[in-house]
């Protein structure tokens, strides 16, 4: 194409016959919607577990290891529930955090009373993950080719989870990995003015000076070393409220690394076994919660005793060891097969559905200790944005509709 | 600019005046591509709302990076409306109906100043891949340079000249077929529904 042409195309569409006038009142209009959009979106503390967590929980989850798998799952609810805390000092260390084009740390997770999970994580934008837990096992996520891939050399199994039904913005705007999420968060804490934080001065660390920052908030404490010479973080200390009360360390940061595109390559090493399963991504709904609910009582016969991470956890757990191994310990190099990867997804997404809902919602569980089949036994209750009547799940899975909330001993709200 | 983009995730006000902002942009955008207002008007509503919705899971830390991010949803908005054939028909019936597009435009593209009608350039774009209609699109109707094309849609600075060049290339031979053969029948090339 010549210049004569392209000028000729740019002119032609300059004369485009069409008024793009703004309506005023079109515009107010939908100035208050999307504000009331924005508003909802924010409701205090409203919890939305990330897709990629539960499905990166998912995808490396071994029967024998739950334990470990709770860490993990509870570890990504923690970053993905967590809200904003700021402080003017940090501005320097956290922008340049957030510009780092890519990164490598080691991660330590450890919960009360369980095995302390060790891993090795690296980043590179756009937004490729890759952890290599102690033992071998490998974990590469690209978000963008809706991908997650886990390779288990003891086994030689390569369990691959492929998003499906993922909106296309999506595959750009989510937060896919830990180390995006963590870098959301404290963007968001140094630029909200509400938000608390102390300054814990200097201290030696590894040989070095690194100033302290603690973000004080009310479930989820966080605290960050930075290096004043680098203005990078070399330490990040998360503690997530129990019971169980589970701390992660991130630390050894090295922040614009030279990182190998061949590591975060979803290809299958030769001589690896595949297993394939799918995950929706879409919006889980009311009835995913229900349908996650009926796989679990039927296998288990019992609900979770609440709904924490780790209690989920360790409730799939169960499941999977009742269903598909009739409850019988199996080898810890047993790697899943497929159609436990697709009833751990689809686990996943009803239980996604719970723990997105609103703090608006006064969403409570009730069911540790209920009897599946009990029609008598409210178990979960919500109230759907924008409806004023409850949604009540008895232990039978019958839903009715109720103008208030049942009155049932020990029930839980999911958020205070 | 940037300042308000970093607020906007976690105050109400900012994001507000971030919608001031970028609202007329996105709004032109979508009537010059979607010529009905009252579908532009609900489309630029569907780009908005979502943005509000997703905006704490936006990662970017400037101005550019969000209208980057609108640019992006908006295009993916209107691709998925007219994704299907009726519907480009029916706009184009709409508009033609209401005046907008019933007009002509002096262009030598097809040949020496020969006169293009409005109907079948819009035609004519509908018969192209979803791809080549948004960076026609982005660089025509929302006056992107070809760098922020490519981070819009997420490819190679120069995929974008190379694609734009061979799209405008398929748009000029429709039309000249659209010149010796009569109109053509939108939605029928691509064989979608």
């Amino acid at each position: 194409m010549n210049k004569h042409q392209k000028d000729d195309w740019d002119a032609l569409f300059d004369r485009l016959p069409v008024d793009t006038s703004v309506d005023e009142e079109h515009g107010e209009r939908l100035k208050k919607q999307v504000l009331a959009a924005y508003d909802e979106a924010h409701s205090p503390r409203s919890r939305r577990l990330a897709i990629s967590r539960m499905g990166e929980f998912l995808m490396r989850y071994k029967i024998p290891h739950w334990t470990a798998a709770a860490i993990v799952i509870a570890g990504m609810i923690w970053l993905t529930q967590q809200t904003a805390t700021p402080a003017l000092a940090l501005d320097e260390v956290v922008d340049n955090f957030v510009k780092a084009r890519s990164a490598r740390y080691d991660a330590v997770a450890t919960m009360t009373g369980q095995p302390t999970q060790r891993m090795k994580v690296y980043y590179l934008e756009p937004r490729h993950s890759r952890q290599e837990l102690e033992g071998g096992h490998i974990n590469i996520v690209d978000w963008q080719a809706g991908k997650m891939v886990g390779l288990n050399p003891d086994t030689k199994t390569a369990t691959v989870f492929n998003f499906v039904n993922l909106p296309a913005e999506s595959k750009a705007g989510l937060q896919t990995n830990q180390f995006d999420v963590l870098r959301l968060s404290l963007q968001e804490a140094v630029a909200d003015p509400n938000a608390k934080v102390e300054s814990l001065g200097e201290k030696e660390l590894d040989g070095r000076t690194v100033v302290g920052f603690r973000f004080r908030q009310p479930v989820q404490p966080m605290t960050l070393w930075a290096d004043p010479e680098t203005k990078l973080p070399v330490r990040i200390e998360m503690t997530m409220a129990g019971p169980p009360q589970m701390q992660i360390v991130m630390s050894n940061y090295e922040f614009n690394v030279e990182l190998d595109e061949s590591l975060f390559s979803t290809e299958i090493p030769e001589g690896y076994n595949v297993v394939e399963a799918e995950f929706d991504a879409s919006t889980p709904t009311e009835a995913d919660f229900i349908a996650t609910l009926t796989m679990c009582t039927k296998g288990s016969n019992k609900f979770p005793t609440g709904f924490d991470a780790a209690a989920i956890a360790q409730y799939v757990a169960t499941y999977l060891v009742e269903t598909y191994h009739q409850g019988e310990p199996t080898a810890k190099e047993q790697a899943p097969t497929a159609d436990q990867m697709q009833d751990a997804a689809k686990i996943g997404r009803g239980f996604q559905f719970a723990l997105s809902l609103p703090v608006e919602s006064d969403a409570h569980y009730a069911g540790h200790g209920a009897k599946p089949g009990d029609a008598d036994q409210p178990v979960f209750w919500y109230k759907p944005t924008g409806l004023t009547k409850y949604r009540v799940i008895y232990a039978d899975l019958s839903i009715k509709e109720s103008d208030s909330a049942p009155e049932v001993d020990g029930a839980k709200k999911l958020l205070e | 600019m940037d300042d308000l983009v970093k607020q906007a995730r976690f105050d109400r006000d900012a994001f507000g005046r971030l919608f001031d902002h970028f609202y007329p942009a996105i709004l032109a955008y979508c009537v010059r591509r979607l010529l009905v207002r009252a579908i532009a008007e609900d489309v630029t509503s569907e780009v908005f709302l979502k943005v509000a919705a997703r905006i704490r899971e936006f990662t970017g830390s400037t101005a550019e990076d969000f209208r980057r991010w609108l640019f992006r949803i908006a295009t993916n908005e209107i691709n998925a409306h007219l994704r299907q054939s009726i519907r480009r028909r029916e706009l184009l019936e709409t508009a033609a109906r209401m005046g907008t597009i019933d007009s002509a435009v002096s262009t030598s593209l097809i040949a020496d100043d020969a006169p293009a009608d409005w109907e079948d350039i819009f035609r004519a774009l509908g018969e192209l891949s979803d791809r080549e209609q948004s960076i026609i699109s982005l660089r025509y109707f929302a006056g992107l340079k070809h760098n922020t094309i490519a981070d819009v849609l997420g490819i190679e600075n120069g995929t974008v000249r190379v694609a734009l060049s061979r799209a405008l290339s398929k748009l000029r031979e429709h039309l000249r077929e659209c010149e010796q053969t009569g109109h053509a029948t939108p939605g029928d090339v691509r064989g979608d529904t």
